[in-house]
């Protein structure tokens, strides 16, 4: 492994690190204490929290030893894996993001390759003609797709394809149910009823993420347009598309992957939000619930898991970048 | 695009902004009701006295809709003001002082590795979802990516030839980034401002729509969580008063910050665009 | 939606074989339904393959002693696969696994006539050995939604008879406690010491028309499947579902066919549906309350006057029309719903006066915290008309796990809840204020009036309804004056089903101790 991988490594493992700790610090180190917040009446700042529910979460926080302590307690549970139990579900908080991983994932993975195919397209088709009408229009439909918060595109699908013209379902990721067949016939069948229930939500992460992809593969274009050795190429008889396809479009490539990266944790929260809308039963449904019964370990289990997550994801593209742009000869100028 | 029809455009931006803003400063006058107050009957389709109809429980939409607009721009331009001062004081500091450097820039990383919306689900959670809260939440947590762009701007100047001078003088760390460094920053700052600005619209909408809004304030966020709560929502005959306001405002504040910060841009700093250089998207 | 209906006429189609082949078989070995006294069934509805219940939340595991008690939705359910001694139709109680009972002199205990060849779902027959043996594991571990403090003891007089012993006499008997309480079987329960924690696949045999199938608790869905031979008949629904929805779907999935009932208390639905050549809307009685609970344990509310001047503050017509969106019922300062048999009419009532609140308050102005649910729209009514006499109200919406439980613990001001129970026997203002409310929805309310205790202990004892009724309409004057509870209004139940799968019935005061829900059982027998 090269020089450079063992360091982009190294980097990773240290924000790992410090993710872990700032899962630690951040109830601790946040103004007002959750516990005692409902201890005096007629506070309006705080929300009163039970005495079970106090309870619970000062085992949780392990509130009775020391800082140390806490943080020796913190680290243990975490390398056993208990991340502790789930007031409002009454459930250990790690099954339950297990049961629910798979939804997140699938929705937002499918989402954000959908959104890189068809920005990268729609911004070579816009850049390579900058300033033209097809450049314009495609520049202001993404600026105002931009401009939608990922629950208001949605709603707007939802009342659209799921209401007024019920081409799709109200809700849920799956007919509920349905036995599951383990034959090849049955999980076809279940594979294809859990795609019909996502497209929406899928489709509304699509819309809002493929915005910045459209933006980035059209400067990346604009750039290299005017390039020397693309004179060289069409004075050669390529055709345009051919020009497009075989040469501009690998220089797309790193600059993409760096934005794919970068958008993983955006699409996460989109993810959230539209799982809420469509009540896919993924993380963010339980991230919604956990919100509104302030239960606190499963908003700390889900910040950990997804920072990691995300985290991880970077390494690999990054990991991919470092593969790239050393067997790419330097970037055509 | 001819120049005229540029200017046109900038123009028309820059009146469109002057409106929300004012529409937001002058919501007590402009309302023609109080918002919480029961103003007549409950879903009454626009009319002359209810120029947007009014909502579940009677109150007037437009009072509410200018007042949820009043206070998605207070909570954008307060987190704006301080990010801005967040982003400024980290990317000096770590400009000028190694030390500094060396603590700040790993925070900035970590935080900008971080996705954003479960940090905010845990943070706004634990603090209580109440206005200045939820301000501080949304600073705290936004200040990290223009730190690095402020940060290398103070690198690259502090090569120049005037601060070699500056220093060979003796001037103090402190005066070099009072005096020199910082003004070679404020080319940035309006873009920043603008782009904070619309990410806290778009964040506040977002966490109201789950939840996290603060209860005791209208903002265009809760106006639609609380449409939304309805279970007949979709088969009133008024609900697109009810959605569509809220939902334009959203975009009209989003769109305008936007189209603000890329002219801002391109007057300020044309040459500082570098093509094939992502252009920050988000905060 | 193309595919639903294809598995539903599959169902259906295998439903009527089954039926068949059952029908063919029976007379030889199954049981005989016995005369079931004066109330028949109403005209029999036809076969229906399956039905889906759309609730609002998961209700626990479907057993007596793990059963949610977060609202009636867990109670109901269970009453599909157990049986309670007695159960109710739209005039009053009917007998159900006992064919008949007689009531000792003194009212301190029920010789109960058992129907003949019952049998759990496991084959076991259901004897009067089961039904001691259900009372005395009772008095030991609570039936989640009604414990049975005055149960003393059980015994077993011949192989269909058995003679229910209570420590004191108890006028709610029939209705609350019979008709309430599932009867379990012996042979499975005599072996679990620890039955909150039990989890053998025989918890959930019941004698009931439905057999538990799966549960999967994050989607709260649920699964039962028709007992063919159950000693009642075979049920006419022959796969029974239940299932979460989340609010704002609630309605629009009845209608696109994704559910068969489901819940609404928003009158416009009426308007909605009015159309809808497929769907139907059942209205239940107001039977749901709408109430501010009390804590008159700190101030200012430990003011009488305080308290009345809320009452004369808030515009309740307003209120109940405004949220309800129909016509509005305003809830009696004394608790019991008008328009039900044990209201008292001549009771202190509290129109709408500012002025007199105003006087009452003496012009200091208050701040006072109210905890709701986040998507109650009350306190937004409730704030104007509170500030107008100088009542600042401070809304602290959290979610209704949570107020349950502060509720329980004392520590609120004012919180607004809005449950059932109000419409069956009136033992419940005795239970609000003696801490053995079940239904946690209707827990937390404080009220230490030495005077009330005691006439609620007296009418639970009295059985002469001339004597009970004046006790009763006694409490009600107290509450009327003390306001320990603030009512605010009463909604109905508005049910939107589809009249081809689902027969909703009235049931006298709502189901078991005051629950409107419209799936009683009785219509799932044919003739």
């Amino acid at each position: 492994m090269s020089r450079a991988a063992v360091r982009l490594l190294i980097r990773y493992l240290l924000l790992a690190g410090g993710v872990i700790l700032l899962n630690f610090l951040i109830p601790r180190l946040l103004p007002g204490d959750p516990l005692h917040v409902g201890a005096a009446e007629g506070l309006d700042s705080g929300l009163p929290l039970p005495a079970t529910a106090q309870a619970q979460l000062r085992a949780y926080y392990h509130l009775d030893a020391p800082l140390a302590g806490q943080l020796g307690a913190y680290l243990g549970d975490l390398a056993r894996g208990d991340l502790g139990w789930s007031l409002a579900a009454n459930a250990p908080v790690g099954q339950l993001l297990l049961d629910r991983l798979p939804w997140t994932l699938g929705l937002l993975l499918t989402a954000l390759l959908i959104a890189a195919a068809t920005g990268t397209a729609l911004g070579l088709l816009a850049g390579w003609a900058p300033a033209g009408p097809r450049d314009r229009v495609l520049v202001a439909l993404t600026a105002a797709l931009a401009a939608l918060p990922e629950f208001l595109i949605a709603i707007g699908l939802l009342l659209v394809f799921a209401i007024t013209l019920r081409w799709f379902p109200l809700l849920g990721g799956r007919t509920l149910f349905v036995e599951d067949r383990t034959d090849l016939l049955g999980r076809g069948r279940s594979a294809l009823d859990i795609a019909w229930h996502l497209t929406l939500p899928a489709a509304a992460l699509v819309l809002a993420g493929t915005a910045g992809f459209v933006l980035i593969a059209r400067d990346v274009t604009v750039g290299i347009r005017q390039a020397p050795w693309l004179i060289v190429a069409r004075a050669k008889g390529l055709s345009e598309r051919q020009i497009a396809v075989r040469h501009a479009l690998p220089n797309l490539a790193l600059p993409l992957l760096t934005y794919f990266g970068l958008r993983l944790g955006a699409v996460l929260g989109g993810a959230l939000v539209v799982e809420r809308v469509f009540h896919v039963p993924g993380l963010g449904l339980l991230g919604y619930e956990a919100i509104r019964a302030r239960d606190y370990p499963v908003l700390q289990a889900l910040f950990l898991l997804s920072s990691l997550g995300v985290l991880l994801a970077n390494c690999g593209v990054e990991l991919l970048y470092l593969r790239l742009a050393r067997r790419q000869p330097a970037l055509h100028e | 695009m001819s120049e005229a029809l540029r200017l046109a455009r900038e123009g028309a931006v820059w009146v469109l902004a002057a409106a929300l803003v004012a529409a937001a400063i002058g919501a007590p006058l402009l309302a023609p009701y109080d918002p919480g107050l029961l103003a007549g009957p409950p879903f009454a389709p626009p009319s002359p006295t209810y120029l947007l109809g009014t909502n579940d429980v009677g109150q007037d939409l437009l009072s509410q809709l200018l007042y949820g607009v009043r206070t998605s721009l207070l909570v954008a331009g307060s987190v704006a003001l301080l990010s801005t001062l967040l982003s400024w004081a980290v990317g000096l500091a770590a400009g000028v002082s190694r030390p500094a450097e060396a603590v700040l820039m790993p925070l900035v990383e970590l935080l900008l590795a971080l996705p954003s919306l479960p940090l905010y689900m845990l943070t706004v959670t634990l603090v209580g979802p109440s206005l200045p809260h939820l301000v501080l939440m949304l600073a705290l947590l936004s200040w990290p990516a223009f730190a690095r762009v402020v940060r290398s701007v103070v690198i690259t100047e502090r090569a120049a030839p005037y601060v070699e001078a500056a220093r060979a003088l003796g001037a103090t760390r402190r005066h070099l980034a009072w005096q020199h460094l910082l003004p070679a920053t404020l080319d940035v700052l309006p873009t920043k401002l603008i782009l904070t600005v619309r990410f806290a619209i778009f964040a506040e909408a977002t966490l109201a729509f789950l939840g996290l809004g603060d209860p005791a304030t209208i903002s265009c966020g809760t106006m639609l969580s609380r449409a939304f709560d309805d279970p007949l929502l979709f088969n009133r005959p008024v609900w697109p008063w009810l959605v569509l306001p809220p939902a334009a405002a959203i975009m009209a504040l989003v769109l305008t910050a936007a189209w603000m910060s890329r002219a801002l841009e391109a007057r300020l700093a044309p040459s500082r665009r570098v093509p094939g250089r992502p252009r920050p998207v988000d905060a | 939606m193309s595919r639903n209906l294809t598995r539903r006429q599959f169902l259906q189609g295998a439903a009527g074989l089954a039926g068949a082949a059952v029908l063919s078989g029976c007379g030889a070995t199954g049981p005989t339904p016995t005369a079931i006294g004066p109330t028949a069934p109403p005209a029999g509805p036809r076969p229906v393959g399956l039905l889906r219940f759309a609730w609002w939340t998961d209700v626990g595991p479907p057993t007596p002693f793990q059963i949610s008690t977060t609202g009636p939705g867990g109670a109901v359910l269970l009453s599909l696969i157990f049986d309670t001694l007695t159960w109710k139709n739209a005039q009053g109680i009917i007998p159900w696994l006992a064919s008949s009972w007689e009531a000792a002199p003194d009212g301190t205990s029920y010789t109960f006539h058992l129907v003949e060849g019952v049998h759990w779902q496991d084959g076991q027959p259901l004897t009067a050995d089961d039904v001691k043996f259900s009372f005395d594991y009772y008095a030991h571990h609570l039936y989640r939604w009604m414990p049975t403090p005055m149960v003393a003891a059980a015994e077993v007089l011949g192989p269909q008879q058995v003679r229910v012993r209570l420590t004191r006499p108890y006028a709610a008997f029939l209705e609350d406690i019979a008709g309430t309480v599932p009867l379990i079987p012996r042979h499975v329960w005599e072996a679990v010491a620890d039955p909150a924690k039990y989890q053998g696949a025989d918890a959930t045999i019941g004698s009931g028309p439905f057999r538990f199938v799966s549960h999967d608790e994050a989607a709260g869905a649920y699964r039962l499947v028709a007992d063919p031979v159950c000693w009642r008949g075979r049920p006419t629904v022959a796969e029974w579902r239940q299932f979460t929805v989340p609010p704002e779907s609630r309605v629009e999935i009845v209608r696109q066919g994704g559910a068969d009932v489901s819940l609404s208390s928003d009158a416009s639905v009426r308007d909605l549906l009015a159309g809808d050549p497929r769907l139907r809307v059942f209205e239940t009685a107001p039977l749901s309350i709408v109430r501010l609970v009390v804590n008159p344990t700190r101030p200012p509310l430990d003011r009488k006057e305080v308290r009345q001047a809320i009452l004369y503050a808030l515009d309740r017509q307003r209120i109940a029309e405004t949220v309800t969106r129909g016509p509005a019922i305003v809830g009696s300062a004394g608790v019991v719903p008008p328009e039900t048999p044990w209201y008292n009419p001549t009771l202190k009532q509290y129109p709408y006066d500012p002025a007199r609140a105003r006087a009452l308050l003496g012009g200091q102005p208050l701040i006072l915290t109210l905890l709701a649910d986040a998507s109650a729209r009350e306190p937004d009514l409730l704030r104007p008309m509170l500030a107008a006499v100088g009542i600042t109200l401070n809304v602290q919406t959290v979610d209704a796990a949570t107020r349950a439980q502060l509720l329980t613990e004392g520590t609120f001001q004012l919180a607004l809840t809005t449950h059932i129970g109000v419409g069956g026997d009136p033992d419940y203002l005795r239970r609000w204020y003696a801490g053995e409310e079940m239904n946690t929805f209707a827990q937390g309310s404080i009220f230490h009036n030495a005077t009330y205790a005691a006439l609620g202990a007296q009418q639970a004892a009295t059985l002469d309804p001339t004597q009970r009724r004046a006790l009763v309409f006694r409490m009600q004057e107290i509450l009327a004056e003390e306001l320990p509870t603030i009512v605010l209004y009463h909604r109905r139940f508005y049910w939107v089903y589809d009249p081809a799968v689902f027969t909703p019935a009235p049931t006298a005061g709502g189901l078991m101790n005051g629950i409107p829900f419209p799936d009683n059982k009785l219509t799932l027998f044919g003739a």
